[in-house]
C-alpha cells in the first residue's frame, strides 16, 4: 500500500503540492487527475523519491520510501525515450538490471512480455527501426519488466492507436489482477473512468476530491439525464440550474439540480419532439472533473 | 554488479561499438603508423648530413682503426690525447660545447681490456642516431679487436659498452632527450585530444540522455550521483581503452623498427653470429608512460566533472557547444604552455603554472618527461588536482540533481547559483 501523508513541496515561492494525502491499494488502479501545472508530476516525483517533500511523508507498506524501495517501483514517465541506436533487448536488460534483476531473469521475462505485446519479431531491433507505437510498448515493458509492486504510469496512453490502447489496458488489468498497485495519471477521462477504483483530483496544488470513484458518484448531489438531442433544447430554461452539454451520437447530457425531477424533463421533452433515448445517469468523471476544475485553472 | 557498474558498462559497451569510436581509433592507429614511417624517413635524411666527431682513443693504432671505420659516415678528427677511461678530456669538452665539433667520442679499454665507448653529443642524439653510430662502432670493434683475439670471444666483443652522455644539462639522459624531441610532443597531443574529446563526450552524453528522455526512465531507478559516476567511469574506461590500443600500435611499430635495425646489423656481421639485443623499445622510460597514465586520469577527471555539470544544466546540444567553447580555454592554455615548456621546462613560469589544476595535467607531464622535476613538486601538483577533482565532483553531483530533469531555456548564472544553494 502506498500512502502519502500530508505531503507538501514548494519550489522557491511556487507551492507545487500542499498537504496532499492519498492511499493507493494493491490490486487497484488509483487515478491522479488535474490540469497541467496542478502538481501531478511533482507528486509522482516525490513518490519515486526523486524529490524530497518539504513536509509530510511518502510510505510504502508502512515504511518511508527510500532508494532501496523505490528501485522496486516501476515508472513510465510522461516524456520518455530510449537510446535510439542501441538494441532494445540490450536496453531492457540494462533497465532490468538497474532495478536489481539478474540477467537471466530479465531475459526470460523480456521474452514473455514481448510475446504478450506481439513484439517477438522485433527482438533484434533498435528503437530507430520501430514505429512510435512499438517504441511506446517497449517503454511500457521497461517499466514493468522487474514485476514492480507499485507501477506509476504518467499519461501511458499518449501516442498509442486505439488497438494498442486496448493492449496496454489489458496489460494494466493483468498486473492489477496479479496484485500490483497502479497509480495512473492521465487526461483521458474515459480510460481513467474505466480502470480506476480510486481517484484524486488535484487543482492548484491541492486535492479537491479524493476517494472511491463509486462513492464520489453515488454521493454526487446533481442528477444527470442523457436524452436525445432535440433541435431546440430551450425547454430546459423552465428548469432552474439545468445545464446541457451536447454529447456523441446525438445524445445530450443534462445536469439537473437535486430538486429537479427527471420525469418532468422527460415529459417536457416528449411534448416537443420524438425522444428515442432517455436515461437517468450517474455523473461521468468528466462532469466531476469539470465541476472541480475551473477553466481558468486549466490555462495554467 | 553495483548500479554504477551497470551504468558504466552500458556507457562503455554502447560507445565502444559506435562508428565514431571505431573510425577514430583506426585513424589514430593509421596516424601512429604514418608517424613511425615519417620518423624513419627523418632519420634517413638526418643520416645524409655529416656529423663531426672529435675522437679520443686508448692508443694511436686502435684510434686510427676506429677513425677509418667511421670516416664513411662521419667527419672524424682524431685528438692526439690517449683516453684512460670514459671521461671526456676538458679541452675536448670545451671544443664540443663551443660548437667546434657536433660530438665527442671517447674510446677506452674497460677493466677486462675490452673496447668501450662514451658518446658526448653537443645537443642531443636521437635514438636512431645513437643506433646508427653503434652499428658503425660494432664494425670498428670487430676490425680493431678481433685479430688480437680468437673468434670464440666474438660474442663478448660485440656486447661492447656504449654510453651516451648528453653535454646539454637540460636533459637528464640522452634517451630522455631523444624522447623529449618527438615522443613527448606526440604524447602531449594525445593527452590534449583525449582530455578535450572525452570531456566533451561526457557533456554531450548527458544532454543526449536528457533530450531523448532516456533520463526520465533511468531516474526512476537510480540516483543522479550514480548516473554521474557511471557516465564518467564508463567514458573514462573507454578513453583508456583507446589509449591502450594506441600504445599497443606504437609498441608494435617500435618493435618493427627495432627488428629493422637488428636485421641490418645481422647482415653487416660475419655469418653465424647472433645479433645483439635491440635497444629500440627498451629506451622508452616506463616512468614516462606511468606519468602519462596518471596525468591523463587527472586531466580527464578534472575536465569531465566540469563538462558533466554543464551538460546537466543544458537541454540542447547548442547550449552545450556554447559552454564547451568557454570551458575549453584552460586546456588550450595548458597545451600552449606545455609546448613552450618543451624548450625550457624549469622556467619559473612553468614551474608555478604546473601546480595549477586544469593546467597541471599537461604541463606537469611535459616537465616530468623532459626534465628532472623534484618529487615534492609532482606531489603538490597531483594533490592540488585531486582536491580540484573532489570539488568539481561535488559541484557536478549537485548540478546533476537539479539539472537532469530540467528542460527548456538555459539557466542564467543567477538561477544556477540559486539552484546550487537550494536543498534538494
Amino acid at each position: 500500500m502506498l500512502e502519502l501523508d500530508n505531503v507538501s513541496k514548494s519550489f522557491g515561492s511556487v507551492q507545487a503540492v500542499s498537504d496532499l494525502s492519498l492511499v493507493a491499494r494493491p490490486a487497484t488502479v488509483f487515478g491522479l487527475l488535474g490540469p497541467n501545472g496542478a502538481g501531478k508530476t511533482t507528486t509522482i516525483r516525490m513518490i519515486l523519491d526523486i524529490l524530497q517533500p518539504d513536509r509530510g511523508e511518502v510510505r510504502w507498506t508502512g515504511h518511508r520510501v527510500d532508494a532501496v524501495t523505490r528501485r522496486t517501483f516501476g515508472y513510465l514517465p510522461e516524456e520518455r525515450g530510449l537510446y535510439p541506436k542501441d538494441k532494445i533487448t540490450e536496453q531492457l536488460l540494462f533497465f532490468g538490471r538497474l532495478h536489481g534483476m539478474s540477467a537471466a531473469d530479465a531475459r526470460a521475462r523480456m521474452q514473455q512480455l514481448f510475446e504478450a505485446f506481439g513484439l517477438t519479431d522485433k527482438l533484434g531491433s533498435k528503437p530507430v527501426e520501430l514505429s512510435k507505437g512499438n517504441q511506446q510498448k517497449v517503454q511500457f515493458i521497461a517499466a514493468i519488466l522487474h514485476r514492480p509492486p507499485l507501477l506509476v504510469l504518467d499519461e501511458p496512453f499518449s501516442g498509442f492507436d486505439p488497438i494498442n490502447v486496448e493492449v496496454v489496458k489489458d496489460a494494466v488489468r493483468d498486473l492489477v489482477a496479479a496484485g500490483t498497485a497502479v497509480l495512473l495519471s492521465s487526461h483521458r477521462m474515459e480510460q481513467v473512468e474505466e480502470l480506476c477504483e480510486d481517484i484524486c483530483i488535484i487543482d492548484r496544488s491541492r486535492a479537491v476530491v479524493n476517494g472511491s470513484l463509486k462513492e464520489i458518484k453515488r454521493s454526487w448531489p446533481d442528477r444527470f439525464v442523457h436524452i436525445t438531442q432535440l433541435p431546440d433544447m430551450s425547454f430546459l430554461d423552465a428548469f432552474p440550474g439545468a445545464t446541457v452539454r451536447p454529447g456523441a451520437n446525438g445524445i445530450a447530457a443534462v445536469r439537473l439540480t437535486p430538486q429537479t425531477d427527471p420525469a418532468a424533463i422527460l415529459r417536457a421533452a416528449v411534448a416537443i419532439g420524438p425522444v428515442e433515448h432517455f436515461e437517468i445517469a450517474e455523473p461521468s468523471l468528466t462532469d466531476i472533473y469539470l465541476h472541480y476544475v475551473k477553466p481558468e485553472d486549466a490555462a495554467a | 554488479m553495483s548500479t554504477v557498474a551497470i551504468l558504466a558498462a552500458r556507457e562503455y559497451m554502447s560507445r565502444l561499438r559506435s562508428r565514431g569510436f571505431i573510425i577514430g581509433t583506426m585513424l589514430g592507429i593509421g596516424g601512429i603508423v604514418a608517424l613511425s614511417f615519417i620518423s624513419a624517413i627523418g632519420s634517413w635524411l638526418a643520416g645524409t648530413f655529416t656529423t663531426s666527431i672529435a675522437l679520443v682513443g686508448p692508443d694511436p693504432s686502435v684510434t686510427r682503426a676506429i677513425a677509418r671505420d667511421l670516416r664513411d659516415d662521419y667527419a672524424v678528427t682524431v685528438i692526439p690525447i690517449s683516453s684512460d677511461g670514459p671521461r671526456i678530456p676538458a679541452t675536448v669538452k670545451r671544443d664540443v660545447t663551443r660548437g667546434k665539433y657536433d660530438a665527442a667520442l671517447v674510446a677506452y679499454r674497460d677493466n677486462h681490456g675490452a673496447l668501450a665507448f662514451s658518446y658526448y653529443p653537443a645537443k642531443s642524439a636521437s635514438l636512431e642516431e645513437q643506433e646508427r653510430l653503434r652499428q658503425r662502432l660494432l664494425t670498428a670493434v670487430v676490425n680493431a679487436d678481433l685479430d688480437q683475439r680468437d673468434r670464440s670471444t666474438i660474442q663478448r666483443v660485440m656486447n661492447f659498452e656504449f654510453v651516451t652522455v648528453n653535454l646539454n644539462p637540460r636533459y637528464k639522459t640522452a634517451a630522455e632527450a631523444g624522447l623529449a624531441q618527438g615522443l613527448v610532443y606526440f604524447l602531449l597531443l594525445l593527452l590534449y585530444i583525449a582530455v578535450v574529446m572525452y570531456g566533451m563526450n561526457v557533456a554531450s552524453g548527458v544532454v543526449e540522455e536528457k533530450s531523448n528522455r532516456v533520463m526520465e526512465l533511468m531516474i526512476g531507478a537510480v540516483r543522479p550521483d550514480q548516473l554521474l559516476a557511471g557516465k564518467i567511469t564508463g567514458i573514462g574506461a573507454l578513453a583508456l581503452t583507446q589509449m591502450f590500443t594506441f600504445a599497443c600500435a606504437a609498441g608494435v611499430m617500435l618493435l618493427l623498427v627495432g627488428l629493422h635495425y637488428a636485421t641490418s646489423l645481422q647482415s653487416a656481421m660475419p655469418a653465424g653470429v647472433a645479433h645483439p639485443p635491440s635497444l629500440a623499445i627498451a629506451t622508452v622510460p616506463l616512468a614516462t608512460i606511468g606519468y602519462l597514465l596518471v596525468f591523463f586520469l587527472l586531466g580527464f577527471f578534472s575536465y569531465s566533472t566540469m563538462f558533466a555539470g554543464v551538460g546537466a544544466l543544458a537541454s540542447k546540444m547548442e547550449d552545450v557547444q556554447q559552454s564547451n567553447g568557454l570551458l575549453i580555454w584552460p586546456v588550450v592554455v595548458a597545451y600552449m604552455l606545455s609546448i613552450f615548456a618543451l624548450q625550457d621546462p624549469d622556467k619559473p613560469l612553468f614551474v608555478w603554472a604546473s601546480f595549477v589544476p586544469l593546467i597541471s595535467p599537461m604541463l606537469m607531464f611535459t616537465r616530468v618527461a623532459t626534465s628532472s622535476v623534484p618529487m615534492w613538486q609532482i606531489a603538490v601538483s597531483i594533490g592540488l588536482s585531486l582536491i580540484c577533482i573532489w570539488g568539481f565532483t561535488l559541484l557536478a553531483a549537485k548540478l546533476y540533481r537539479v539539472g537532469v530533469l530540467m528542460y527548456g531555456k538555459p539557466l542564467s548564472p543567477k538561477e544556477i547559483w540559486r539552484a546550487l544553494r537550494a536543498p534538494t
